[in-house]
Order: C-alpha cells, then sequence, then structure tokens
C-alpha cells in the first residue's frame, strides 16, 4: 500500500517531517484529514483519482477499513502512519498539478461554444432534481425537509445567482461578495450546493477569460478572491478548501478531462468527462457544472 | 409546537442522505417540519424562515450537523429525534460522525457490525470470488456465491468446506435464490409458501416460482446451486445440501428439483438422496423419467409441469392432470396456429426465436 500521486497543493505538507492530521470525515471512497494548522486535504481512491486535494492510494479500501473518524495520522516525510498498524510510502508518490492549461480554450473558441451548448442541454436533462442544475421549481415549499427543502434551496439559490450573474456582469465586486457570502454553505451536504456552485462558477470564470482578449468588467482573481473571503466561516472547513482551489484555478482529473474535451470536436471526450462529473457526489457534480455553464462565455452566432 | 434540536459536532454525511433523513422524520407521528442540516449560516437562515431556529440551533457552526423536528408535541419531538442515530446508520450504514458513517468494506467488518448475519452474497471479479467465499464459510456464513470464473476445483473445496460446516454453499454462478422471503440475485417476487426449490439452473429457478405464484401458490425456500453443481465432478454436494435442508424445514411440504441433465451418477445419488416423506417433483430436463419414478420421485419434463404439478401437491389435490393439462394447452393455440401457418410460403420452414437462460433454451 503507498501513494500513488498527490496533488502539488497538498504535497509539501504531506511530505513535510513532523505532518500531522486529523480524519475529520470517512467515505466509501475518500477519508478527509484536517492538520492543527486547518489545512483540509483527502486520501482517496483510483476512482475518486487527481483532485486538487487528494493523494491517490493504492488498495484504498485496505487503507479505509483501518482509518476512523478522529484517529491521528502521523508522518516523518518518508511515510504517512496511523500508530504501528500501517505505513503509506510517499516516495512512489509523483506530483500532479491540480492546475489545468485554460488557454487551450482560446485555440477553437467556436467548437468550444459548440460543445458548451451541448453541455448546457444535457446538464438541463440529465442533472438530479435536486440540483441547482435543475429547472427552477415553480412550486412555492410547504416545509423545510425533505423534497421541499430542496425546492427551497433551489428556489433561495437561484435568486442568488440571478443577482450574481447581474453583479458580475456591472463589475460590481461588493455585490458579488455580498451575494457569494448568502449563496456559500447553501445545502444540506458535506459540500453544500452553493459551495459547488461558486466553485464551478469561478472555474468558468477562468475559462471564459482565457477564451477572449477583451477587458472584463472584473479580475477573475478579483472576484475569486471575493468569493473566497465572503464564504469564509460561512462553511464547512472541506467545502472552504475546496472553493479555495477552485478559485486557484485548481480542479480535480475530470474537469481538466472536460477543459480538454471543450476544444475537441470528436464528441465522446466530452461526454465521457460531463458523465464523470455528473456522477460526482449526489448533485455535486451538477452544481459545480451549472456554475461553470453560468459564466459569460463568448457567444457566437 | 415544541422543536426540538440536536447538534451532532463534526457529523458529515451527504446531501442525499440528509434529504433521507428529513424525509423520514416527516413520516413520524405529529412531526409537523424537519431540518436536517449542515450549521452554515445559510441553512440556519432558511431554518429560521420555516420557523425551526432555536437558541441552541443558533450556536451550530458550519462543522456541525443541525437536527430540528417541530412536532404537535413534545413526546414526539422527542421520539423524532431519538430516531436520528439509527435513520442516519440505516442510511450511510454507520453512527453519528463517531467513525462509523459508512458501509464496511470487507466481509470481516460486515461481520463484525452485523453479528446476527448468517449468510453473505458474494459478487466480486472471479478470482477473489473462492478466496471470500471460503472467508464466509469459516465465519459460519452460508454463501451465495454469484461471481463466475471460479475454477472447478476451487468449487469442489467451498461446497467441500461448506459441507463439513454444515453450510450451504449456493454458487458459483449462482444468479437467484429466494431464502427466508428475501430474493438474492435475479430473484422474482413471490409470495412465501409450502413449495421449496432446488435448483441447478437460475432461470429455470425463476420460470418455476413465478409460475407458482401465478397459480397462486408461494415458496418457502429456493436454493440455486450454480450450473455445474450436478457434474460428475462436482457431485451435486449444493443439492444434496439443500435437499437435505427442505426435507428438515417445517414450512416446506412440496419439494421440486431442477437440473439439465446431470451425470448418471449423480442423479442416482440425488434421487436417492431425495427420497423421503415429501414429495418431490423432478425436472431434470432430458433425464429418464423411467429413473426418477423407479426412485419413487414425480417426474416431470418442463418447467411449466414442475409448478403446475408443486402447486397441485401442496393443495393435496392429485397431480396427474396438471400434467395432462399442461400437454392439452398448446392444443387450444391450434386453430390460431394452424392459421398462422397457412400464411407461409412453402420454402419457409423455420422459426427464428431468441430465447435467454441456459434452461429455457434447452427446454425450447
Amino acid at each position: 500500500m503507498h501513494l500513488e500521486s498527490i496533488s502539488t497543493r497538498v504535497s509539501p505538507i504531506l511530505r513535510r517531517p513532523g505532518f500531522q492530521a486529523t480524519v475529520e470525515s470517512a467515505f466509501s471512497e475518500a477519508v478527509n484529514l484536517v492538520t492543527p494548522a486547518g489545512a483540509a486535504l483527502a486520501l482517496v481512491s483510483r476512482r475518486i483519482g487527481n483532485g486538487p486535494l487528494n493523494a491517490v492510494v493504492s488498495h484504498f479500501q485496505v487503507l479505509a477499513s483501518l482509518l476512523h473518524p478522529g484517529d491521528t495520522i502521523h508522518g516523518d516525510g518518508a511515510a504517512l502512519s496511523l500508530g504501528q498498524d500501517w505505513r503509506l510510502a510517499l516516495a512512489p508518490a509523483a506530483d500532479w498539478d491540480p492546475h489545468p492549461d485554460y488557454s487551450i480554450l482560446a485555440r477553437r473558441p467556436r467548437v468550444v461554444a459548440g460543445n458548451l451548448d451541448w453541455l448546457r442541454h444535457h446538464l438541463l436533462l440529465e442533472a438530479p432534481p435536486t440540483s441547482l442544475a435543475a429547472p427552477r421549481p415553480a412550486v412555492t415549499p410547504g416545509a423545510f425537509s425533505g423534497p421541499p427543502a430542496s425546492v427551497r434551496i433551489q428556489m433561495h439559490a437561484g435568486e442568488l445567482i440571478d443577482g450574481l450573474k447581474d453583479a458580475q456582469s456591472r463589475g460590481d465586486l461588493n455585490q458579488v461578495a455580498a451575494l457569494a457570502s448568502r449563496l456559500a454553505g447553501l445545502g444540506p451536504g458535506l459540500t453544500p450546493a452553493g459551495d459547488d456552485w461558486l466553485a464551478g462558477w469561478l472555474v468558468g470564470l477562468r475559462a471564459a477569460a482565457a477564451m477572449d482578449d477583451e477587458d472584463r468588467p472584473l479580475a477573475v482573481n478579483a472576484v475569486a478572491q471575493a468569493v473566497v473571503d465572503s464564504a469564509r466561516a460561512r462553511t464547512s472547513r472541506l467545502s472552504l478548501a475546496f472553493l479555495q482551489a477552485a478559485a486557484d484555478g485548481a480542479v480535480a482529473q475530470a474537469w481538466h478531462a472536460l477543459l480538454a474535451a471543450l476544444p475537441d470536436a470528436d464528441p465522446m471526450p466530452l461526454h465521457r468527462a460531463a458523465a464523470e462529473i455528473m456522477h460526482h457526489g449526489a448533485t455535486s457534480g451538477s452544481d459545480m457544472l451549472a456554475g461553470f455553464l453560468v459564466a459569460p462565455f463568448p457567444a457566437f452566432p | 409546537m415544541p422543536i426540538a434540536t440536536r447538534l451532532l459536532p463534526s457529523a458529515y454525511y451527504d446531501s442525499v442522505t440528509l434529504m433521507l433523513v428529513a424525509k423520514e422524520l416527516l413520516a413520524m407521528p405529529r412531526v409537523q417540519d424537519a431540518a436536517v442540516v449542515m450549521g452554515t449560516p445559510a441553512n440556519l437562515a432558511l431554518m429560521r424562515d420555516a420557523h425551526l431556529l432555536t437558541d441552541e440551533a443558533k450556536a451550530a457552526t458550519p462543522n456541525d450537523l443541525v437536527v430540528a423536528v417541530l412536532a404537535g408535541d413534545e413526546d414526539a419531538a422527542a421520539a423524532a429525534l431519538a430516531a436520528v442515530a439509527g435513520l442516519l446508520a440505516a442510511s450511510k450504514g454507520g453512527g453519528e460522525g463517531t467513525g462509523e458513517q459508512r458501509r464496511p468494506r470487507s466481509l470481516r467488518a460486515a461481520v463484525r457490525s452485523h453479528a446476527d448475519a448468517n449468510l453473505a452474497v458474494i459478487s466480486v471479479a472471479g478470482r477473489y470470488a473462492a478466496r471470500e467465499a471460503r472467508l464466509a464459510l469459516q465465519q459460519g456464513l452460508h454463501v451465495m456465491l454469484f461471481s463466475d470464473n471460479v475454477s472447478l476445483e476451487d468449487e469442489i473445496a467451498l461446497k467441500t468446506l461448506a459441507g463439513e460446516q454444515g453450510l450451504l454453499c449456493m454458487g458459483p454462478d449462482a444468479g437467484t435464490a429466494i431464502i427466508n422471503g428475501v430474493g438474492l440475485g435475479f430473484a422474482n417476487a413471490v409470495p412465501r409458501g409450502r413449495i421449496g426449490i432446488v435448483s441447478a439452473a437460475g432461470t429455470g429457478l425463476q420460470s418455476v416460482s413465478s409460475d407458482i405464484a401465478r397459480r397462486g401458490s408461494g415458496v418457502s425456500q429456493a436454493i440455486g446451486t450454480g450450473g455445474r453443481d450436478l457434474s460428475e465432478a462436482v457431485g451435486g454436494r449444493t443439492m444434496l445440501a439443500g435437499i437435505a435442508a427442505l426435507q428438515s424445514d417445517p414450512q416446506t411440504e412440496v419439494i421440486v428439483l431442477i437440473s439439465k441433465p446431470p451425470s448418471e451418477r449423480v442423479t442416482a445419488e440425488v434421487l436417492a438422496a431425495a427420497r423421503g416423506p415429501k414429495p418431490v417433483v423432478v425436472c431434470f430436463l432430458g433425464a429418464d423419467p423411467g429413473v426418477v419414478e423407479r426412485a419413487g420421485l414425480i417426474p416431470v419434463s418442463t418447467l411449466e409441469q414442475a409448478a403446475a404439478v408443486a402447486v397441485a401437491l401442496a393443495r393435496g389435490e392429485e397431480w396427474c392432470s396438471p400434467i395432462v393439462a399442461c400437454d392439452e394447452a398448446p392444443l387450444a393455440h391450434l386453430p390460431q396456429t394452424q392459421a398462422e401457418a397457412a400464411k407461409l410460403q412453402p420454402g419457409q420452414r423455420f422459426i427464428h426465436g431468441l430465447d435467454s437462460g441456459g434452461i429455457c433454451c434447452y427446454e425450447a
């Protein structure tokens, strides 16, 4: 059992002698860790694969059966360990850069535009009904639980998203921050839907900016910083770490595949990447994709 | 109306799990509304709008799971709150952020978390399946081995081990079974009843159990053996164990045995073992019915006959008439068949059809 690859975002932390982290939560394909300094990272299976906070573990299922929330993991620079039970060698792990090459989108902007249209249509058809990608509900919720809870969240998020688009197009950074702070942490689960949407939106803004040379009303980095600042203390540690990564342009390998597929005239890589993204989490992947597609990409007749 | 609130620090679940738990709470008696969310300000604001935000909930941080229940009286609210841990565990296979919020990832872990389990269904790649099955048998579990691509040597070894332990090893390549009313693999939903089935053919088991249900009767147990069980090499180990189990099962009054033609030696052993106080219907397609009859058992030549005869026996009726009825049933369609045949050209000689399932093809 060893680490196969580590995101460059967390590699220096994991490889540091004296590393220590606590298992914060454990799922079938990922174990989430938090360091005493508050840094979040994850040990994941090959199926989850590379991501901005991820270290991919060979034979993850064996490791997962040994780790439980509250356990403390130590590292000596050569390996991670939990007591005498197991050691995870660090040396075999290759560093993986979570920052994709956004500039490739500028090479074939018309193909990208066509593929984005397909993606919007596909998401509308295939997204889970409780995700923010689903069409706006027409009913008024009666209670804050069960399906009405998701409807209430969708309706509330929908208003905030409309406001964010408007504020971004007008270059109103204060309004972006105000609305993002209300969207951050919205949704019941581990990574709330509002955070997933914001992460996708920030990636989309970066991708859109890469496609044209025109001056944008707001610089992507300024928007990203405003969103992260406004989300701080308004969402869980892990979710904030994902949002921070997205703000820096760092995304999971499925997103690398999607960005690489967008300028490709062959539809299959795009279909595969979209399916993989939408398969992530209960609604997380679809929520993030919905945010991505709202970004102001250049239009072509 | 009282609102009961509970904070679960550092308890992380995905959104679908939390929504399902909220839905379960809403279905409880006198519960009016419920929220199960991470304690982010955005979620607390929604709780406030829904009049679910208590002072206790206001103290939540984004890393706390908040459960709030609005109910008709305090007892109902407290009962709903008390159910949350169990609902979270049922949804996620574990507890509330205590380290068990996931499904077991190994057989040993599954046995630890389900101490009363007595059967393991194993469906992994063939090369790993024998090892897992052996582990399950060693833990005292009956095994349904759904996986195929298990070697003949492993099958014999597993079934020998199961026999030594007094356990059933169904499979490898056992696609279906119904044990104590629970369908395993590709099982059909059929009523419980007094007819027990042991089958070396999965589709045969499905066909007969469905037909039994269609005729208004039910199944006590349906045991799949895997397609190679009645081969010379395996020697019908699981069918013999299944027969013994059904002979001693008080819920089973009639036994049905199903297989493609087994080896002669194994046929003799199985038929000898099947002789007992309970009537046994034998559907070994292609086998000599005389051999079955001489063994004191009831031979049938089709799956349909097997179901019809078993149902008649379970009702205490004589079993010859159902066989005749099954034989004559196609005659009712004769005029229609002749009419269709009349439309064919002289050169048209074949009927092409697609039938899936080994025994169904064999029967066709």
